[in-house]
């Protein structure tokens, strides 16, 4: 996890990414009890292009030299598949560049805040992400607030109702 | 036994990351010993 970290701040420094922030599962375990997950989603954002299609080869093509090879959608990096996301919607964006900064034994990286975090899981709305979300209500502090805000900006705030009234919260 | 059952989640979501991410390493590996006894093959656990 450590050596992921530092491959995530290298990609950064290259400039093949130019922002990116630890997502998924393992961001709800940063704030909520641990639970299993096999993979590590990143989403990043890329370096503009002239090309109209995003594309992830120029990072491929650098961890390859690394001796780290592609697997369906992920990339592994010390036996961790990292799954890179390309931020794609304007709440992934928001989510990204308001992460918070965080350390993973000593190195330093960037994990999407709490309230992000919830309203991603409404914006996805798999049978998962609203287990995950009464998680995230119990377990760690949330700011109202800020919450309030991110859910009316990207219409959710029915969602987020009815997640509420569903798990009784 | 819920409340204790809670309070125990409480406590293991307010672990350090580092610590966090133990506890996931060994839970990939239970799953993958009852997996193996199981027969089935599943995603390999973290190094």
């Amino acid at each position: 996890m450590e050596k992921v970290v530092h491959i995530l701040n290298e990609l950064e420094k290259e400039g093949l990414i130019t922002g990116y922030a630890l997502g998924g599962a393992v961001a709800f375990l940063f704030y909520a009890e641990p639970v299993l997950t096999y993979d590590l989603d990143v989403f990043v954002f890329l370096p503009p292009s002239s090309e109209k299609l995003m594309t992830l080869s120029p990072i491929y093509e650098f961890l390859k030299k690394k001796g780290y090879a592609a697997r369906q959608e992920h990339i592994l990096i010390e036996g961790i598949p990292v799954q890179l996301i390309p931020a794609y919607n304007t709440l992934i964006e928001e989510a990204v560049k308001k992460a918070r900064a965080a350390k993973y034994k000593k190195v330093l990286t960037k994990v999407i805040r709490p309230e992000h975090l919830l309203a991603i899981a409404l914006q996805t709305g798999r049978l998962k992400d609203q287990e995950r979300v009464v998680q995230l209500i119990k377990q760690t502090r949330i700011d109202g607030n800020l919450l309030t805000g991110i859910l009316k900006k990207h219409n959710l705030t029915a969602k987020w109702n009815e997640v509420k009234k569903k798990a009784k919260i | 036994m819920l409340k204790k059952k809670n309070a125990r989640r409480l406590s293991l979501a307010k672990l350090p990351f580092e610590q966090k991410i133990e506890i996931l390493l060994q839970l990939q590996k239970m799953a993958a010993s009852v997996r193996r006894m199981a027969g089935r093959r599943g995603p390999p656990a973290w190094k």
